[in-house]
């Protein structure tokens, strides 16, 4: 395998490491207070405001049942009001962002209902605000959950990030087709996809190894 | 355990709110009085700590139009200082009853007052006000898994606003109170279910609350820790003059440490009264199904197997005989032989004292020479109260 080639599989997996990076930022950053809401937000709840639940709930239901390919190209008049362009890696962290912040907010909406309900109401005997009972009780409760919930979101997305070379996005999974496809290069494939496997692993054993420190409900010593 | 002796030396509690002068100790000494003739106490909704007032209590039904009855027309009133048990079945509505006082559930019609307020009507920041003054306990501890002993009593300090070193110098005093001074830095899970249920204590405790609700809290636990964590709750009764609500199906536990005991059932208080006397008179069927499992009050198998409704000729008469405070130490059944000519012969005997009075049941089998209804009768007039099981040949 030519230097050359080496330089773009590396230059292809630090412009996925770079998108599914920020689109997991972004995406948590939005995705969290989603997914508390969507938790605590129905009628009887923490945050009871049903309506607004129910609205945001479709709008997650439907961006979820959009295929990707088909989010990237839709929304390209909003990437580039966002990224100032519609093309290349930047832009293409708009389309995995606003993939990324449906699936991210239902994952933590799971993990935040898994929170056991009477610490909520021990919490509400002491007095505790609805606002104390999600940053004091509900998050760090979560946080296992979260954490497990956001590593897969993050394998997600690198599946994701394939896709985006329609933009011209660039990445491992765009540099598979166009060189290991339309090129005939098999040998670039099969590297492309065993620095995929890599990436997932890593990501998901670190995800994994995260969950279980955070998790005090198991007797071991960290 | 270690407990009762550091209060005072570690615990900062304004005295003011701590150690009010009280009506009557857990020992119930104030209650004394001729036990015969003690009407069961009557509800005054005018003071305590805590009065219900005509409470009714319904939901909404699941899956259907109809509403389902929780409570009805409860109305009862908890002195300050004191340990009042609810008993009841599950469905019973014990649960809904102390929810009710700190404003976790509000009452269909009626109050359900806490030092005066009306807690269904408060909302916002006067409810929350109010619900620092409650500490709560529970069933299943309902700790925080993410926090350790320190942290789990150190939060409703941090929800109250404390501030940091307040808060560090409290939850270490609570905690060597609960005797768990050396376990503050371990999680829930790597404690014990006493040791949980006693963080749940020291942090029910942490803003010095008027009043402490407990919701089952030994019901998880084996007979020995859950007399461990009652005597816990007598020392900061007795020490503190913390007045506790709780409510439990363990007729044991009312017995333990409850000054007063309620019955409840279907959403109903059935009986209401001094330990002593609910346990030594038990009125209704219901608080009578609490004591089926009491070995003294149990009939041997094979009496119970031969005995028969009706006067047998020949045959005897199988009396439970129930010895209250005034006439324990009376020589009565000797009298009743002599007296009445019968040969009483005891089959079981549980005698013990309650609430510091002593108390005795006795199953016996008496003679058929005199009828069953003469010998309840010629007890009565000693103030024995005794009750006609049935008879065997």
């Amino acid at each position: 395998m030519s230097p050359e080639i080496i330089r773009l599989i590396v230059n292809a997996t630090i412009d996925t490491f770079y998108m599914v990076a920020l689109a997991l930022g972004f995406g948590t950053l939005i995705g969290l207070p989603l997914g508390i809401f969507l938790a605590t937000g129905g009628k009887g709840e923490l945050l009871a405001f049903p309506a607004a639940k129910t609205i945001l709930g479709l709008i997650a239901n439907a961006t979820r049942s959009t295929p990707f390919i088909i989010l990237v190209v839709a929304i390209i008049p909003f990437t580039r009001l966002i990224a100032g362009t519609s093309i290349g890696t930047t832009a293409a962290i708009v389309p995995l962002t606003i993939a990324a912040i449906p699936f991210i907010a239902r994952l933590i909406e799971g993990a935040i209902r898994e929170v056991d309900y009477g610490l909520v109401e021990a919490a509400r005997a002491m007095g505790a605000t609805p606002l104390q009972i999600v940053r004091k009780v509900l998050i760090p409760e979560a946080l296992p959950g979260i954490v497990l919930g956001l590593t897969l979101a993050a394998v997600n997305l690198i599946g994701f990030s394939a896709i985006v070379g329609v933009v011209g996005g660039g990445g491992l999974g765009d540099l598979g087709i166009r060189y290991g496809y339309q090129r005939f290069m098999p040998e670039v494939m099969a590297v492309v996809v065993i620095v995929l496997i890599v990436l997932v692993q890593g990501v998901q054993s670190f995800g994994d190894r995260l969950s279980r420190r955070l998790n005090k409900r198991l007797r071991h010593s960290s | 355990m270690s407990t009762t002796s550091h209060l005072s030396d570690n615990l900062t509690f304004r005295s003011s709110d701590w150690l009010e002068p009280r009506s009557r100790t857990s020992t119930g000494k104030a209650n004394v009085q001729e036990p015969t003739a003690s009407p069961r106490r009557n509800v005054s909704a005018s003071d305590g700590l805590v009065v219900f007032d005509h409470v009714h209590k319904a939901f909404a039904a699941r899956g259907s139009a109809g509403e389902v009855t929780a409570l009805q027309d409860i109305s009862l009133s908890l002195r300050t200082g004191s340990i009042m048990g609810i008993i009841g079945r599950s469905g019973a509505g014990k649960s809904t009853l102390i929810r009710l006082v700190n404003g976790l559930d509000t009452p269909t019609s009626g109050r359900a007052l806490f030092d005066g307020v009306d807690v269904g009507s408060l909302s916002g920041n006067a409810l929350r006000q109010t619900q620092r003054q409650i500490g709560m306990i529970f069933q299943h501890f309902n700790l925080l898994s993410s926090r350790t002993a320190f942290e789990n009593v150190a939060l409703p300090l941090e929800i109250a606003g404390t501030d940091k070193t307040a808060i560090a110098a409290r939850v270490n005093a609570l905690l060597e109170l609960v005797g768990l001074a050396d376990k503050r830095d371990r999680y829930p899970s790597e404690l014990s279910g006493g040791q949980k249920q006693r963080v749940g204590i020291a942090r029910a405790l942490a803003t010095e609350p008027k009043l402490l609700l407990s919701d089952e809290a030994t019901s998880a636990l084996d007979p020995e820790t859950t007399r461990s964590i009652l005597d816990l709750l007598k020392t900061v009764n007795r020490e503190l003059g913390l007045t506790i609500l709780l409510i439990t199906h363990e007729m044991s536990v009312v017995r333990e440490i409850a000054d007063e005991v309620v019955v409840l059932e279907s959403g109903r208080v059935v009986e209401h009264g001094p330990v002593y006397d609910v346990f030594t008179q038990p009125q209704h069927a219901v608080t009578r199904s609490f004591f089926a499992n009491d070995a003294g009050r149990q009939l041997p198998a094979d009496i119970r197997a031969r005995l028969q409704p009706g006067a047998i000729p020949g045959g005897k008469a199988i009396v439970r005989i129930v010895f209250r405070a005034a006439s324990a130490d009376d020589a009565v059944l000797s009298k009743l032989a002599r007296e009445l000519g019968v040969d009483v012969n005891i089959m079981s005997a549980t005698v013990d004292t309650l609430a510091g009075k002593p108390f005795g049941w006795f199953i016996a089998s008496v003679d058929g020479s005199k009828s069953a209804d003469e010998i309840v009768a010629y007890l009565a007039r000693y103030g024995v109260s005794a009750e006609v099981l049935g008879h065997v040949a």
